[in-house]
């Protein structure tokens, strides 16, 4: 203990040395000057939609190329988990009615066989976690909805529906991250607000956003 | 994620989900109205519109590396040195003419010395760094283990221990022999060698090598070297008495970096002790007992269920914490030393357990200080690295390397006996001492070298899965020699055919549940000793009762020696 004691007098503390830094870095403009309505990840390359077409980073990142299969619906969204990518379609009213999922092979983006939503849902998010996806949205009444489909199982496998975090309002994301679910939720406050659920726990409300979160940016990390 | 502020701004934020805090990245780019956002490596890739057209924009985290400075380094080198400084005075005092001197210290170890160095072979610097980050995950319930294993430790000291110390042994498997058959003997020994040398002595290197690294920036392969070949050089320089001693002093340095960080910790938290007890007591992050029948939970159940066959009924074939007990004074000193190892796991338990509870509380309190993209096991030599003074890095590092030398130069004396004990003596026909011990030093040297050569190949390739099935492996096939111990003590009826044909049959039946995944791995140690316990006994009623007499083999009194 003396000698730990010393090393404490003896040592001068560390300053606060940055534990993290953010780089940051731009990538061309799609061919075109085309407007990415969205961006996602699929085996790994990152693709971006836009009028009806499909690009691919290059490796390099130096050059978008042009995908061969085309993007005919209305894309409400993009999901990229577990290696699966899916797009939330429907119709143009912003109403999502089925899972789109994406596969590609080599420049070729290739459809599978579409997945009917358990119902036509507003402002969907969906995630995987496990074997599992997660569904939330809003309904023809309002009312906010969730819904969990196991990817594992036949193509027959129906949507179950979920107990939903107990706020109203209009749901901005749903993010899995080991073993746990969560949901930012929006309203006409001024704080979207963050609720995690678990096994244990079920739902549970953390602390908000101090802000309104920007659509499609919650991510995991770690 | 990225969050518009109701001033309009647009921040990058991160929310720790264990200590449910949320952060925002400074020095972040500016932001303008994404259109569409996706991952990008450990960041987000967005495109917005601009005065140019559509323009694409990354952004992510990265780590930084801590290196250590003079003072650290000088910290380390000193333990270092003063590790090799025990080796070589015991090796020039002691000069090694028997046996007993080299393998069970001449049966001179003080009580409270043995009983320290069973704590410090038990906590192995995996526990050092994963304690605290279970603490950090969770709360205290795992440290019901500790408090379990205590009880179960009494029942050791009462009745195992005096029973193997009175037969004067210096390889616990010659207790197989003696009670049952040379071969089971033989068999037992060899199998605990390769487990030793093949699955723990390897990870005990790599996993403490790796978490220094990514913090430190270390190189793994210099902390695997440095750690192995100086525990080589004082362990088979020293003998039993370096090791014990050398354990001695680990341990001090170990508690000493321990206790120093968990007061710096609650020190650096705003609101010192206080706010430290209520935050963590707030949120249950020191909640110890489960009393609930849940399986998949952390209960008291589970831990008694863990405790009597991970710990009670192994504890006679353990080598590497046997031969402490053997090498003290009497069987009262040996009881002792069982009692000493049993005391400190209790304060040794809130320790650790504790610096992971105060990490939580800090970094919740300072979520700037947490590097999101880190595993859990890093927590701890996160703290350690960025936010310590000079100097006491290097002390926790050092202490980082005492927890894993004290069990490697624990496990490679013990290899070191097992082989020279239970195999070179029998097997070279009346072998000289000096003979004995020659070959049990280059034995030591021979299995140090492997075990860092097997932690250099886990440092350069993804064995890890391959790693684990031998691990399980080893488990289930450990657990029917356990159960032949039990059969031997507690039993007078069991005979050697009985036994053979017990740990065959629960090796065999536990592989085909191992096979088919019939169980959780979690039970596998349970059915083999089970198994081994009921079919032996079961199939010794076939043969006749053991010939030989069963005094001080068993802990019947009429068996007292």
């Amino acid at each position: 203990m003396i000698a730990i004691t010393m090393l404490f007098m003896v040592s001068s503390t560390v300053a606060a040395e940055s534990l993290t830094t953010v780089s940051a870095g731009t990538l061309p403009p799609l061919p075109g000057n085309v407007a990415p309505e969205e961006l996602l990840s699929i085996d790994g390359r990152t693709v971006a939609l836009g009028k009806g077409q499909a690009w691919a980073l290059r490796a390099d990142n130096k050059a978008w190329e042009l995908l061969t299969g085309k993007i005919d619906a209305t894309v409400h969204g993009a999901i990229a988990a577990g290696g699966r990518a899916y797009l939330l379609e429907g119709s143009a009213a912003g109403t999502s009615d089925r899972l789109q999922p994406l596969q590609l092979q080599k420049n070729h983006l290739k459809k599978g066989s579409a997945v009917p939503l358990p119902l036509a849902l507003t402002s969907t998010h969906a995630t995987v976690l496990g074997d599992t996806l997660y569904l939330s949205g809003n309904d023809d009444t309002g009312a906010t909805r969730l819904y969990s489909r196991s990817l594992a199982a036949s193509a027959t496998s129906a949507w179950q529906p979920q107990p939903v975090w107990p706020q109203t309002g209009t749901p901005s994301a749903l993010q899995a991250q080991k073993g746990r679910l969560y949901a930012v939720v929006g309203g006409s406050q001024q704080n979207d607000q963050l609720w995690r659920w678990s096994t244990e726990d079920g739902w549970q409300s953390m602390p908000p956003l101090q802000g309104k979160l920007i659509d499609g940016s919650m991510r995991a990390l770690g | 994620m990225l969050v518009k502020t109701p001033g309009g701004k647009i921040q990058a934020r991160t929310f720790h989900s264990i200590t449910s805090a949320w952060n925002t990245l400074e020095d972040a780019p500016a932001i303008a109205a994404p259109q569409a956002i996706t991952s990008w490596g450990n960041g987000l890739l967005w495109a917005s519109t601009g005065a140019g057209g559509s323009q694409f924009q990354y952004a992510q985290i990265e780590s930084s590396k801590h290196l250590l400075r003079w003072l650290d380094w000088a910290v380390i080198i000193v333990y270092l040195a003063a590790m090799l400084g025990i080796g070589a005075w015991f090796y020039f005092q002691e000069k090694h003419g028997s046996t007993s001197d080299f393998f069970v210290g001449g049966r001179s170890i003080p009580f409270w010395a043995a009983g320290i160095s069973l704590y410090a072979t038990n906590t192995s610097s995996i526990s050092f760094i994963a304690i605290p980050a279970k603490a950090f995950e969770t709360n205290w319930q795992y440290m019901t283990n500790n408090l379990i294993a205590v009880l179960g430790l009494m029942f050791v000291a009462i009745w195992i221990v005096p029973l193997l110390r009175r037969l004067d042994l210096m390889s616990v498997f010659s207790y197989l022999e003696t009670r049952f058959h040379p071969t089971i003997r033989m068999l037992a020994s060899g199998l605990c060698i390769v487990m030793q040398i093949g699955s723990r002595m390897s990870v005990i290197l790599f996993l403490p090598a790796l978490a220094i690294s990514t913090i430190t920036g270390i190189d793994v392969v210099w902390s695997i070297l440095l750690m192995g070949v100086f525990t080589i050089i004082y362990t088979t320089m020293g003998g039993m008495k370096a090791v014990i001693w050398t354990d001695f002093v680990q341990v001090f340095v170990m508690f000493g970096g321990a206790i120093f960080a968990i007061g710096f910790i609650i020190q650096q938290i705003n609101g010192g002790m206080p706010e430290f007890l209520s935050t963590a007591m707030a949120e249950n992050k020191t909640q110890l007992f489960d009393f609930s029948f849940d399986l998949t939970k952390a209960t008291v159940w589970g831990f008694i269920f863990l405790v009597v066959f991970d710990v009670v009924l192994t504890f006679p074939k353990d080598q590497v914490l046997m031969q402490r007990v053997l090498s003290t004074k009497s069987d009262k000193e040996a009881g002792r030393s069982i009692w000493t190892f049993a005391a400190m796991m209790i304060p040794g338990g809130f320790v650790f357990y504790g610096i992971g509870t105060a990490l939580w509380v800090y970094y919740k309190n300072n979520p700037e200080r947490l590097n999101p993209l880190l595993p859990i096991d890093a927590t701890f030599p996160l703290f350690i690295a960025a936010e310590l003074p000079m100097g006491v890095t290097g002390l926790i590092i050092a202490g980082i390397f005492a927890a894993a030398m004290s069990t490697l130069s624990s496990i490679i004396n013990s290899v070191s006996t097992l082989a020279s004990v239970d195999f070179y003596e029998r097997l070279k026909k009346n072998p000289t001492p000096k003979q004995s011990v020659r070959f049990a030093e280059w034995i030591g040297v021979l299995v140090g070298l492997i075990a860092i050569g097997i932690a250099l190949v886990m440092s350069r390739y993804d064995i890890h899965s391959l790693f684990d099935v031998s691990i399980e492996l080893a488990g289930l096939l450990g657990g029917g020699f356990a159960g032949a111990y039990t059969l031997g003590m507690f039993t007078r009826r069991a005979n050697w055919q009985g036994v053979a044909i017990g740990v065959a049959g629960s090796i065999l039946i536990t592989l085909i549940f191992w096979s088919m995944s019939l169980v959780h791995p979690y039970f596998y140690l349970a059915i083999s000793i089970l198994l081994c316990i009921v079919i032996g006994y079961l199939a010794s009623l076939f043969f006749p009762p053991p010939a030989a007499s069963l005094k001080g083999l068993t802990i019947y009194k009429q068996d007292t020696a």
